[in-house]
């Protein structure tokens, strides 16, 4: 399997005054097609900062970053954009689903803007949400808002699927099961999925780990056999 | 902050057009009280020493002036006029008010009206000849001063509506300089002042019955236009300088509302926090009422600091219509104290009520992010047809307009009301351009208007008609009147007319002639209207300075024209002579026609038809001023509306906007979501927009009259165009201000917070 993702010497800084902060300093790594990944660091590691710039919202400051063989670091906004319309899809940590749209139109809102989408009533059923199709966000609980949010993603059909601490905002049982079913997403569409937490429990699930300590990359370690999502427990 | 914008708007409109009415009213009181205007005006002939004692014998008289009074003329420039003023005694009662130099000590020199002294070249110290009008006696006098008088606020004569202080002068000097031609002992006029509470009807009968037949006429205060037409004036912008602030009170009320909604509920974490601590209501209270009554002091500083401009433009228009004593306009510390009040009771009240509406809940509901509102379904989506077929751009967008209610009022109103407001602005304008091009299309037929001397005999008329170039000649007689009906009093004129005429007409409908009605006055509907006049009634009418009262009926009832008209066979039957002093000339050559007859002796003045117009024009001016003016207001409003509200709406959505560029939404797309709203809300708002703007504006015409004409109400087609574009062009300038805001929308920042 090729590489879907190489960053190399990637370098992101801030300068606020007089400091420099280095949120992400000089990484380098490479991932799989297909890979579920985990991207694991405690707060203020830069692992945010890494699926930001992966995810074409922020732009490096210095370094490559190859998607598909494309340098995104080189993009431009508009660039960016497209390269987020068509190849991204971002599960965040709060969700941020459409208030005034219901959950079917909030992944249609997505389908919109796409390619090649997946068919929304089809993804729902995928997440198993096909009875809330016509609610809205604010009637439903925070793990099928998750949910709903993962089968926006999925309904835009993009290589590489991110998210954001999406276990942050739920409870233990719900968590697990949004884990679970973004596994199942990776193996059975042969997506690449890269998940951001803190949560170093969450680690064997995952066949990359790359664990990030200040802003540097401590180690990137290949698992073969990645334990499913049951048997973890924090 | 726009709460502050909006305040400082309607506290500069209120405070700006209440100055005028209490520089204006503070003027005009202290200007009647100081020069101590006159109560009444007795005119009459051979009066003397011993009449004016009687007369302060009557009950409630205090003071009794009084004088010679007699029209003069410029030697060779006999369509100007001045009227002198030989006053015996001291300048007691109408004291003119001295500009520079002094009043006359000696029966050599006079005091002249400034403006007409200046016309003329006239400095203090210069002679100037005068010869009395109608007589060959001239006087020679050293003029001594400058000055003005309160009789002659309005120095107009009955003819011209409009004053014109090359024309019509004035002077004041001491009865000893016309005794050579009227004699020590021989007055022409009093001016008489009344006590308090006196008795008006019974003064006019005793002075009547003392001086009787002496008696020509008697004009009281009120009567006499030239002075009090400052009163009347004061009272007809009444209407405008109160409602027009009132509205933009309620706009800013509107938009504190919202805007500390806002505030308040941004807060709730800190608010939550507080009381979780155990701070109390009280205090929490007492925070943002402090903010609010910042807002509405600064608002009120704002607002107060440029008024004088405005307070000062339209002290300027009546400065030139008027004759003022010089003065500054004053800030009015009750106007300015009111606005505080208004300002406070509007926004201060609004956010009092919020706060005690949010500060109900407990401490823990506070630290909870509130629950977004529920989306349910709305109107549109009960059409369900329509509603599938729509994109989810489309539906985003109703839904959003729908989901705050509040916000969808307010917007609507701004820009209805900037919509009103130009539509009220251009439609004034509109009315009055197209009442006078109908009053000189239509009614104004003449080539020539020419004014004549009293007492012409027939061979002058016979030698007007027989100028070369003539083709009709129709005259006209002016008599100042006062009318009654029921208990209702008004002066005005009676004009007395041929019997049937058509080169000044009445009535726009009428065809080529009109005839007049052979039993009765034709009355205008202004003058109806005050005197509770319909057709078929019968009213009294008094020649001002006679006794005799008549009955006449209102035969007809006409809008544009002032007064009443008579034919002269109806006036010859109500016992009066026709002594006509304006003729109206139709003709093919009219500049020809003027110039020979300019130079006739009894003819006082010939105006073409184009000077007449032009002149009244010129007063037209004014009113683009306002327009300009309102428009200007308008725009300002619609602007700080939609712009407050879209940017209260872009933080509201920060997180929504921030998700949709996450997606790959382009910044087009995403503006085009945002800024369609505000489309679709100025659309909303300029229909609405519409009818409002008709009835304002036919408010305001109702409420103020020009000159006693009646203004017909028209709004022409292109202003709701302009009007409608205008209003646009607010809404597109403020679209183009937010999408700049988009583009700076941090993505990462945005998402990362939970409110």
């Amino acid at each position: 399997m090729n590489n879907v993702i190489e960053v190399n010497r990637l370098n992101r800084e801030y300068t606020m005054g007089e400091n420099k902060i280095h949120a992400v300093d000089d990484i380098s790594f490479s991932i799989e097609q297909g890979s579920f990944v985990i991207l694991l660091g405690a707060s203020g590691a830069g692992k945010s900062t890494v699926l930001n710039i992966l995810g074409g919202m922020d732009k490096p400051s210095s370094g490559e970053v190859l998607v598909s063989g494309q340098d995104i670091a080189k993009y431009n906004t508009s660039q960016l954009t497209k390269y987020r319309r068509e190849n991204i899809g971002f599960v965040f940590q709060f969700y941020n689903l459409m208030p005034n749209l219901t959950v079917l139109e909030n992944v249609e809102l997505a389908r919109q803007i796409c390619k090649n989408p997946l068919d929304a009533g089809e993804t729902l059923d995928l997440v198993g949400l096909s009875e809330r199709k016509n609610n809205f966000p604010s009637q439903i609980s925070g793990g099928e808002q998750q949910r709903v949010a993962i089968a926006r993603a999925l309904a835009k059909n993009p290589d590489i699927l991110l998210c954001d601490e999406p276990t942050g905002a739920l409870d233990y049982e719900t968590g697990k099961s949004i884990l679970a079913l973004l596994v199942r997403i990776c193996r059975e569409s042969k997506k690449t999925v890269i998940v951001v937490t803190h949560n170093g429990a969450i680690a064997p699930i995952g066949n990359l780990v790359i664990r990030m300590k200040s802003g540097k990359v401590e180690s990137c370690l290949k698992n073969d056999q990645p334990i499913s999502v049951e048997s973890i427990e924090w | 902050m726009s709460v502050i914008v909006v305040t400082a708007l309607g506290v500069l409109m209120y405070v700006g057009m209440g100055g005028i009415n209490y520089n204006l009213s503070i003027i005009a009181d202290s200007y009647y009280k100081d020069q101590n205007v006159a109560d009444y005006w007795i005119y009459g002939k051979g009066f003397t020493k011993t009449d004016e004692k009687l007369i302060k014998q009557i009950d409630g008289v205090i003071q009794v002036q009084s004088g010679n009074y007699f029209e003069a003329q410029p030697v060779r420039e006999k369509d100007v006029t001045v009227t002198l003023h030989a006053i015996a005694d001291d300048f007691s009662i109408n004291k003119p008010y001295v500009v520079s130099g002094r009043l006359p000590d000696t029966g050599r020199e006079f005091a002249l009206y400034d403006d007409f002294a200046k016309k003329h070249n006239l400095k203090i110290g210069d002679t100037y000849e005068l010869k009395l009008k109608d007589m060959e006696d001239k006087i020679k006098l050293t003029v001594c001063g400058y000055i003005r008088s309160p009789e002659y606020i309005y120095n107009i004569n009955g003819i011209d509506l409009i004053p014109d202080s090359y024309k019509l002068g004035y002077a004041y000097m001491k009865a000893e300089a016309l005794q050579d031609i009227f004699g020590k002992n021989s007055f022409n006029h009093f001016c008489v002042k009344l006590s308090e509470n006196a008795d008006t009807e019974k003064f006019k009968a005793d002075l009547d019955e003392k001086l009787g037949k002496k008696v020509a006429s008697l004009v009281s205060f009120k009567d006499n236009k030239k002075a009090s037409m400052l009163n009347d004036s004061i009272s007809e912008i009444k209407s405008v300088t109160t409602s027009l602030p009132a509205l933009f009170f309620l706009i800013s009320a509107l938009i504190m509302f919202t805007t500390m909604s806002r505030v308040i509920d941004g807060a709730r974490m800190q608010i939550g926090t507080l009381k979780a601590l155990g701070y109390g209501n009280t205090s929490i209270f007492l925070y943002y009422l402090s903010y609010a009554q910042a807002v509405v002091i600064l608002g009120v500083l704002l607002g107060t600091l440029p008024s004088p401009l405005i307070t000062g433009s339209l002290m300027e228009v009546y400065k030139s219509s008027f004759s003022l004593p010089d003065f500054t306009a004053r800030f009015s510390i009750k106007t300015i104290v009111d606005s505080l009040i208004i300002a406070n009771i509007f926004c201060t009240g609004t956010s009092m009520y919020i706060c005690y509406k949010e500060l109900k809940e407990m401490p823990a509901d506070c630290i909870r992010p509130k629950q977004p509102k529920t989306g349910n379904k709305n109107l549109l989506q009960r059409l369900e047809l329509v509603w599938r077929r729509m994109t989810f751009t489309e539906k985003t967008i109703v839904r959003n307009i729908f989901r705050n209610k509040m916000r969808l009022i307010m917007c609507v109103v701004g820009v209805a009301g900037c919509m009103a407001i130009i539509v009220t602005a251009f439609g004034m304008s509109d009315s009055n351009d197209r009442f006078f091009n109908m009053l000189f299309d239509k009614l104004h037929r003449y080539d020539l208007q020419v004014s004549l001397k009293k007492d012409i005999t027939d061979a002058q008329y016979k030698r007007i008609q027989s100028v070369n170039g003539v083709g009709k000649c129709e005259y006209q007689m002016e008599v100042p009147t006062s009318f009654k009906n029921e208990n209702k009093k008004e002066s005005a004129n009676i004009t007395v007319v041929e019997d049937e005429i058509s080169l000044m007409l009445l009535d726009i409908d009428s065809d080529k002639t009109m005839i007049l009605p052979a039993d009765g006055a034709v009355v205008s509907s202004s003058l109806a209207k005050k005197l509770n006049l319909h057709t078929g009634d019968i009213f009294q009418a008094q020649i001002t300075g006679t006794n005799k009262i008549m009955n006449i009926t209102a035969d007809k009832i006409l809008k544009n024209i002032n007064g009443i008209y008579v034919g002269k066979s109806v006036w010859r039957n109500l016992g009066q002579e026709y002594l006509p002093t304006t003729v109206y000339i139709g003709s093919g050559s009219p500049e020809q026609v003027k110039k020979e007859i300019s130079d006739y002796e009894f003819v006082l003045s010939a105006k073409l038809k184009g000077e007449i117009v032009a002149s009244i024009e010129s007063q037209l001016s004014t009113m683009n001023v306002m327009v300009f003016m309102l428009t200007v207001f308008g725009g300002v409003l619609a602007f700080v509306v939609l712009y407050n509200l879209g940017i209260m709406n872009y933080f509201d959505r920060i997180r929504e906007l921030a998700t949709l560029m996450v997606l790959g939404f382009y910044d087009k797309e995403i503006r085009v979501l945002v800024l369609r709203e505000n489309t679709i809300f100025t659309v909303m708002g300029i229909i609405i927009g519409i009818p409002l703007g008709i009835w304002f504006h036919r408010y305001l015409m109702g409420s103020s009259e020009s000159a006693g004409f009646e203004v017909d109400v028209y709004i022409s087609y292109i202003t709701f165009f302009i009007a409608a574009g205008l209003t646009f062009l607010f809404s597109l300038f403020v679209n183009l201000l937010l999408g700049k805001k988009f583009k700076e929308i941090d993505m990462i920042g945005a998402l990362k917070s939970i409110e």
